[in-house]
């Protein structure tokens, strides 16, 4: 890793800046941490990748939310957040299990089918969608809705000419992804 | 087509940047121009479909740096082993000597893995119970714990059905002073990966025939209604075994908070008095698959669970929705049924009770007026002792129901498990590491350094002890929000501990020094380690 992050503050700033270095200092860091917690609490490694990913996403989120104040040292909230995980998915998994425990419905109650699989196919066709818009448009428009970046900002990132090119690039972008969610 | 600039006022308001009056002037627009509110739904589903898209892409590329970390710790270990066994040759070539000495030194490290009591004579004492193997008991311990001791409940080493007087032994150890005093292993190992364990309480049985060990009738098996004081959930039921020297999973949790109810009882069917449906309050129709789980429906027909006047979030709307499952769930203290209903993307609870439909009602009222007075009857049979303590114990149970909740609470708090075996059991659960580690080293009050068998750590928050050897005091974790006690064992086999109090100041990472008081007699009762220490 050619940057080392010298303190909290600055890996906080590298994740705002969308550097995939931030991401790499932080599995190097303190994924063995959280593995050691889930693995230590009735957790299989699939459960920890899972939770660390999780952490990492709310870390991600909560940064890029303008109320984000680091009260606490990262590893604290790093700590906090995947126990905080972790154990919600085993109170889900202890849920479930008492569900099939006892009771059944006397009218036929099975999920609505189509329903259900709706939301899978709806993240399939995001996938498609995106391939074919292009890998232009895909990061414009992951940049500005998911990492929350600021135009001019994504014209840096992105070599691009600036800020209002952003803005008219990305126009164009949703228009065409509009169309595909029509489409359907 | 959408303008720019209105694309504008949607991405503000999607990034969380409309307050006050301009929020306002969106929400009257999303009102009033349905063209906008068209375009803002549609952008607001992209937007969460790009916000999953995102995260996907986040996850993915973690994958590819595990990956990629992966790929190098193997290279990396490949390497040692290599160096690793270059060393070796050389060391075997130059002598044999150190090697044998180094194994010597590994093989003495000290492991916690059988009950082993610091000081004999301190141990936790069992009680003691006589009874007549043929004829069964319901013994009492002193925790309020119930063991319903069946007739033929025992065999001998062949098998054989054990008749005539034995004596029962049992002790309880709640506390983490308990494990230490008693010497109980609290370790997990789950295919070589240790854990901690933190418990709900720890408790021994064991069953003697003229100072013979007998085991349990795996056809007749005891039942213990063991009186814990933790109420949360998620503890698993687990059997020490031996000859493993492990803690092996028994079952799930059964924690229950008893009102009125004793095991003598609930040997006969429990009821309830029926009631009547009323038609202007919605219910659901429900028919239960485990008899087991709530014995009170075992004699009714035709119910239905009626939404409680209590419940104050019914949705009217829940009603037409297709559920792809629903579980029900007891509040021991209203009476009344929690109905769980779920689908994938969501649940509802709503609390219930249940009720009888017209001729339905009038039919579950014979029913009940039937039941009522069969259970007033005093059961026919040659033992009665068993029954005789049950309805002692209903009736100090009553007498508890009009103390304070938190009073009968604490009292009344059982898990119930058979055994199928006798030896130790216990509800526990695997523990965390807290975060706070320190290296220390120990000395006595003259500041001379101390030699230590062991070091434990008794978190009286989360009812856990941890054991740390010499080779592991450079990394001693405890948790600073927990109540914490450090006891320990000198080489000597002398009691040493932490001054009450002292633990609180410990600093929560680093290098510290540590002063241990230490006995210059062996304790000679449990009571007076407790005293010591807390």
């Amino acid at each position: 890793m050619k940057r080392k992050y010298t303190s909290d503050e600055s890996l906080i700033q590298g994740i705002l800046c969308s550097d995939d270095r931030a991401l790499e200092y932080l599995y190097k860091e303190y994924a063995e941490m959280v593995h050691h917690f889930v693995l230590s609490n009735s957790g299989t490694k699939e459960d920890a990748d899972d939770i660390f990913q999780d952490t990492v996403i709310v870390l991600y989120e909560k940064v890029r939310s303008q109320e984000f104040i680091l009260s606490s040292s990262l590893k604290t909230f790093i700590y906090s957040v995947s126990r905080n995980l972790w154990l919600y998915k085993l109170r889900q998994r202890a849920r479930d299990h008492k569900l099939n425990e006892s009771f059944m419905l006397v009218q036929d109650t099975e999920v609505d089918a189509d329903v259900f699989y709706e939301e899978n196919y709806k993240k399939d066709k995001m996938t498609e969608f995106i391939q074919f818009l292009g890998e232009s448009c895909k990061q414009i428009l992951l940049l500005f809705y998911y990492e929350k970046l600021a135009t001019k900002d994504i014209a840096a990132k992105l070599n691009l000419a600036g800020g209002d090119y952003v803005k008219t690039q990305k126009y164009r972008c949703l228009q065409k992804l509009k169309s595909l969610y029509t489409q359907k | 087509m959408i303008k720019h600039k209105d694309m504008d006022f949607i991405d503000r308001y999607l990034h969380h940047k409309l307050s006050g009056e301009s929020l306002d002037f969106f929400n009257d627009r999303v009102k009033n121009d349905p063209e906008f509110a068209a375009e803002v739904e549609l952008m607001t589903k992209i937007n969460d479909d790009l916000k999953n898209y995102g995260r996907q892409e986040l996850r993915e590329k973690l994958k590819t740096i595990a990956a990629k970390k992966g790929n190098r710790d193997q290279r990396s270990r490949r390497i040692v082993y290599w160096s690793i066994a270059a060393s070796l040759l050389v060391l075997i070539g130059l002598s044999g000597v150190y090697f044998t000495f180094f194994y010597k030194q590994a093989t003495q490290k000290f492991v916690f893995n059988k009950v082993m009591p610091p000081f004999k004579q301190a141990d936790i004492k069992y009680r003691e119970y006589q009874l007549e193997a043929g004829k069964g008991a319901v013994l009492s311990y002193y925790s309020g714990t119930i063991i319903t001791v069946p007739k033929d409940a025992f065999v001998d080493k062949k098998g054989e059905v054990i008749k005539g007087n034995i004596t029962v032994k049992y002790r309880e150890m709640m506390t983490p002073e308990d494990l230490f005093i008693a010497g109980i292993p609290m370790t997990y190992d789950s295919s070589g990966h240790v854990s901690n364990l933190q418990t709900a309480g720890v408790c021994e049985l064991q069953a003697f025939k003229n100072d013979t060990i007998i085991d349990v009738n795996p056809k007749n098996t005891v039942n213990i209604d063991f009186s814990t004081a933790i109420e949360k959930p998620g503890y698993r039921l687990l059997l020490f075994d031996t000859a493993s020297k492990k803690w092996l999973k028994k079952g799930q949790d059964s924690c229950v908070v008893r009102l009125d109810e004793y095991a003598e009882v609930k040997e006969q069917p429990t009821t309830f008095v029926p009631r009547k449906a009323d038609h202007s309050k919605p219910r659901f129709k429900l028919v239960y698959r485990d008899p087991s789980k709530f014995p009170e429906f075992e004699v009714y027909k035709n119910y239905s669970f009626e939404v409680s006047d209590n419940e104050k979030h019914y949705n009217p709307a829940d009603a037409g929705i297709n559920w792809k499952s629903v579980a029900i769930n007891k509040d021991n203290f209203t009476g009344e049924y929690l109905v769980t209903f779920i689908n994938p993307d969501r649940q509802v609870t709503y609390k219930t009770f249940p009720v009888f439909e017209d001729n339905d009602y009038l039919v579950a009222l014979n029913t009940y007026k039937q039941k009522a007075g069969e259970l007033q009857q005093k059961p026919q049979g040659k033992d009665t002792i068993g029954y005789e303590t049950a309805q002692r114990i209903k009736g100090l149970q009553k007498e508890l129901l009009k103390q304070k909740k938190e009073d009968f609470l604490a009292a009344n708090i059982y898990r119930t498990f058979k055994v199928v075996k006798t030896g130790l059991w216990s509800y526990s659960k695997i523990s965390e590491m807290p975060m706070a580690s320190i290296s220390v080293d120990f000395k006595d009050t003259k500041g001379d350094a101390i030699n230590l068998k062991y070091v434990a750590i008794l978190d009286k928050t989360i009812n856990s002890i941890v054991r740390y050897t010499p080779e592991e005091f450079q990394s001693i974790h405890f948790d600073p929000a927990s109540q914490n006690e450090l006891v320990a064992i000198t080489s000597d086999n002398n009691f040493a501990y932490l001054k009450k109090g002292d633990f609180a100041k410990l600093p929560k990472s680093g290098k510290c020094s540590v002063t241990l008081q230490t006995t210059t007699k062996k304790p000679e009762s449990s009571g007076q380690i407790i005293a010591l220490i807390s």
